[in-house]
């Protein structure tokens, strides 16, 4: 029972790394920009729909429309000083912003709910949806329903954009700024809108998160989250999504399952932690080197 | 139509435009020839607004464009090609050709989950369209084939196929047919001189190729070092010394 | 604070990570890419050096020279296992890949030395007085260190043949190339040069500090953003922009803004406002960006359109 529990709950987290995956793949994959700060729109994301949900008392909904709202706020903030600037820019600037906006929920103990300290201590007691209505040993099946549910609209609605004209100026702007440029395409604006409309999606991830493990605290959302996230779109296919949700499941898979390797092996706890973290590392280097695509390959649209 | 007057462009201490001016009449092909170095390249990135002029004016269709982004001279009627050839290459041939299609609603993100059957039924249009022009520029075969894997030559026809996709009311054409084989590029002649007879349409041409000038122009204008020499018509140019001198003495100093 | 503290505080600071920026910058105008891993190249010397230093009780400025050396090679070994199979690559393939790099570097030293917190055996460090700033020895020590090896760094780049050949690769590989430069030694060199810069600023904060694994990654921002103050590729305007950074970060954190925007007490009346020093790293963001915003090439670079 417990190993089927464990399951549903790693599939959860497959579920809502999907989204992310999705959403970074549609920035980074399909239009080319190199956001290091994927994690900053998942952070705001969560914190944003706990504090509408438990300060505000609105429905859980609600709170996921918040955190899709404020995320891709965010992600429209830090296009602003960067949409002109070379990739290399894109990636710095993404990179402080995720850890700027992690020192923010950090420091600022204020933004708390009242009964807990916020700040380092983070949030407890977020609720879950619909929890009162649903006995406890179906809810996790219930939530990894409504996960799947969230990934699928994903889904959805980034593979129409990535498969129509959106798309494939997206493409154009991947590889080169003239082209489009030259045939009448804003480039600034396409790039704006990417970044908000994946952001915005990451910060679905982060609702979703939270309203499950019904904690939250500052820790969640290290740098590390937005590199696994590469990691998953890099194994998987860059471009393609498919790709990235079969990337995400590997990682996640292989990240999870080997956090109780120490059960089996005489190794210490740290030790592992650090042994896991550069077997990502060297998978993302190794899958740059002789894996460019990926194991799927970016899709041909063809007519 | 486009009129240029007295454009001035530096790089440092190297003057590459010292006073160039031109008009283009609607309804007529020009020309703009010169040695290399001469600044046609730099002139096209000037008008096209990719590179920031010293100083000048250019009017298209009386009303000025300077200092405007690339892609707002675009929307206004104004689309060039490049001198290498540019083609995304993970884009099909067909995707390039899409990809150049005007006010496309599906470029904008909520039409596509508000009016989707709209965009589908643009979409098709578009496609039918794009066939024919890869019919035209005979790379029909190779429709679904991603553009990275076209030769040099294939690129221009494609850069060729997408303006004509993107049917702006002046084209701007950075030497289209280098690299093209010659039966074909007499068939991409027979186009552009179609084009302007039936949808009275503007061209201003950058060539190497001769033949093709004298086939094609109405207007040649002659650019050296940087400044006007002289323009006419094909066969004025054609027996213009001055024209033959400059020619010869650009192709010593390169 | 006194002001004459806050200033020797800001050389301290710009001494250690303008190592590091300079090491990054010159990487960058030659490779063409941001390089990620670049501040793990400081958390390895370190911890190198606290290996020879403590665990095997050699002194720690011939310490300091085995590690620096040991990371110079390291990194030329990194070139040719990885880079060297990605030259021409877009720079996100570059940055991704580097990004990957330095996980399993900064894991890698986690690993292999403990998260725990580490300090060189140097004993304790007595300050003493100097016109009203209280510095210590190492300290004085840190600031000649960098003063002296920006001196060679000039030096190599103005009088060397290197240098000279690392401006016209850095300009146009290809031409230089056709002149009879072998282009991939000076990339060996410029990482060498880089990896051991990156190296010698990590032992400095460590010898000011203490030593952890993520040393390295946290000052990545503050790092970037010295380069990007200077204009990437630009070792001189990571000169001026470590100290700029260094500056901005202790006024922002130890001077009371309160006095300050009042022009001390002339227009209304505040006190007690200072930045907390939770947000220490939002110093350096806050930079990037207004310099992103303002002069996208860096204070001392050429104005892009």
């Amino acid at each position: 029972m417990g190993v089927l529990y464990f399951f549903v709950y790693l599939m959860i987290m497959a579920n809502v790394y999907g989204i992310l995956s999705l959403s970074l793949n549609f920035q980074a994959g399909v239009g080319g920009m190199s956001n290091f700060g994927h994690v900053a729109f998942f952070c705001i994301g969560a914190y944003t729909s706990t504090l509408l949900v438990m300060l505000c008392h609105v429905h859980f909904l609600v709170g996921i429309l918040g955190a899709f709202i404020a995320s891709g706020l965010f992600a429209f903030l830090i296009s602003i000083p960067t949409r002109r600037l070379k990739a290399d820019y894109w990636a710095i600037t993404t990179l402080g912003a995720g850890e700027i906006v992690r020192l923010f929920f950090l420091n600022e103990s204020w933004i708390s709910t009242g009964h807990y300290s916020g700040g380092p201590f983070g949030i407890r007691g977020i609720p879950r949806p619909w929890e009162s209505i649903i006995p406890g040993n179906i809810y996790p099946f219930f939530y990894l329903f409504l996960t799947l549910l969230f990934l699928g609209l994903t889904y959805f609605i980034l593979q129409r954009l990535i498969n129509g004209p959106f798309g494939r100026v997206l493409k154009a702007i991947r590889e080169d700024d003239d082209l489009p440029l030259s045939l009448g395409k804003n480039i600034h604006e396409f790039r704006v809108k990417t970044m908000v409309i994946g952001g915005a999606f990451a910060g679905i991830a982060g609702g979703l998160l939270v309203h499950y493990t019904t904690y939250v605290d500052p820790f969640f959302f290290m740098p590390m989250e937005t590199f696994i996230v590469w990691a998953m779109i890099m194994v998987g296919g860059i471009g393609n999504n498919r790709g990235a949700l079969i990337g995400t499941l590997i990682i996640q898979l292989l990240y999870y399952s080997t956090r109780f390797l120490k059960d089996y092996l005489p190794i210490e706890a740290q030790l592992l932690a650090s042994l896991r973290m550069i077997s990502i590392g060297i998978l993302i280097v190794v899958v740059m080197l002789f894996l460019q695509e990926g194991l799927v390959k970016e899709k041909k649209r063809l007519y | 139509m486009l009129v240029v007057e007295d454009v001035h462009k530096s790089f440092g201490a190297i003057k590459a435009l010292d006073g160039v001016s031109l008009s283009v009449e609607q309804g007529t092909i020009a020309g703009l020839i010169g040695p290399n170095g001469s600044g046609k390249t730099t002139l096209f990135n000037i008008i096209s607004g990719f590179y920031e002029k010293d100083a000048g004016n250019i009017r298209l269709n009386g009303k000025s464009i300077d200092g405007l982004d690339p892609f707002r001279i675009a929307r206004m009627g104004l689309v060039r090609t490049f001198q290498v050839a540019k083609a995304p290459a993970k884009l099909t041939i067909l995707e390039n050709l899409l990809l150049a299609a005007k006010n496309q609603m599906g470029e904008k993100v909520l039409d596509n989950f508000l009016k989707p059957r709209e965009i589908f039924r643009k979409e098709k249009e578009n496609l039918n369209k794009a066939l024919d022009i890869a019919e035209i520029i005979k790379l029909k075969r190779f429709k679904n084939e991603y553009a990275g894997n076209l030769s040099g030559g294939q690129k221009k026809l494609l850069s060729l196929g997408r303006v004509l996709m993107a049917n702006p009311d002046i084209f701007l054409l950075d030497e289209p047919t280098a690299g093209v084989n010659p039966v074909l590029t007499l068939e991409l002649v027979d186009v552009i001189v179609d084009i302007r007879k039936n949808l009275n349409k503007t061209f201003l041409i950058i060539e190497h190729d001769m033949n093709v000038i004298w086939h094609l122009c109405d207007l040649v204008n002659v650019l050296v070092a940087g400044s006007n020499l002289t323009k006419g018509r094909p066969e004025e140019i054609q027996k213009d010394e001055r024209v033959l001198e400059a020619y010869l003495s650009g192709s010593k100093s390169t | 604070m006194l002001f004459q503290q806050i200033v020797i505080n800001a050389l301290i600071r710009a001494s250690e990570l303008g190592l590091l920026a300079i090491g990054l910058t010159v990487t960058y105008d030659i490779l063409k890419f941001a390089n990620f891993a670049h501040v793990e190249f400081a958390c390895i010397g370190a911890f190198l050096a606290y290996t020879m230093n403590v665990t095997l009780g050699m002194n720690i400025i011939l310490a300091g020279l085995v590690a620096i050396l040991v990371v110079g090679v390291l990194s030329i070994f990194i070139d040719r296992l990885v880079f060297i199979r990605l030259r021409g690559a877009s720079s996100i393939a570059l940055m991704v890949t580097s990004l990957g790099l330095g996980i399993a570097l900064r894991n890698g030293v986690r690993a292999i030395w403990g998260a725990r917190i580490k300090g060189y055996a140097i004993g304790l460090q007595n300050p003493v007085e100097l016109i009203g700033v209280r510095i210590t020895p190492v300290q004085i020590f840190i600031i000649l260190t960098s003063v002296i090896s920006m001196v060679i760094i000039h030096l190599i780049l103005k009088r060397t043949k290197l240098g000279k050949a690392m401006r016209a690769t850095s300009a146009n590989p290809a031409l230089a190339q056709a002149c009879g430069i072998h282009t991939e030694r000076i990339v060996r060199w410029v990482w060498f040069m880089g990896a051991s810069l990156a190296a010698l600023g990590g032992i400095m904060i460590g010898l000011d500090t203490h030593l952890t694994p993520r040393m390295g990654f946290s000052v990545m921002i503050p790092v970037f953003a010295i380069s990007i103050l200077g204009g990437l590729g630009n070792p001189y305007g990571a000169m001026v922009g470590a100290l700029i950074l260094g500056l901005t970060e202790n006024i922002g954190l130890y001077t009371d803004l309160g006095k300050i925007l009042t022009l001390n007490g002339l227009i209304g009346n505040l006190t007690g406002l200072y930045i907390p020093t939770g947000y220490k790293l939002a110093i350096s963001f806050i930079i990037m960006i207004v310099v992103l915003l303002w002069r996208p090439s860096g204070i001392m670079g050429k104005r892009e359109r």
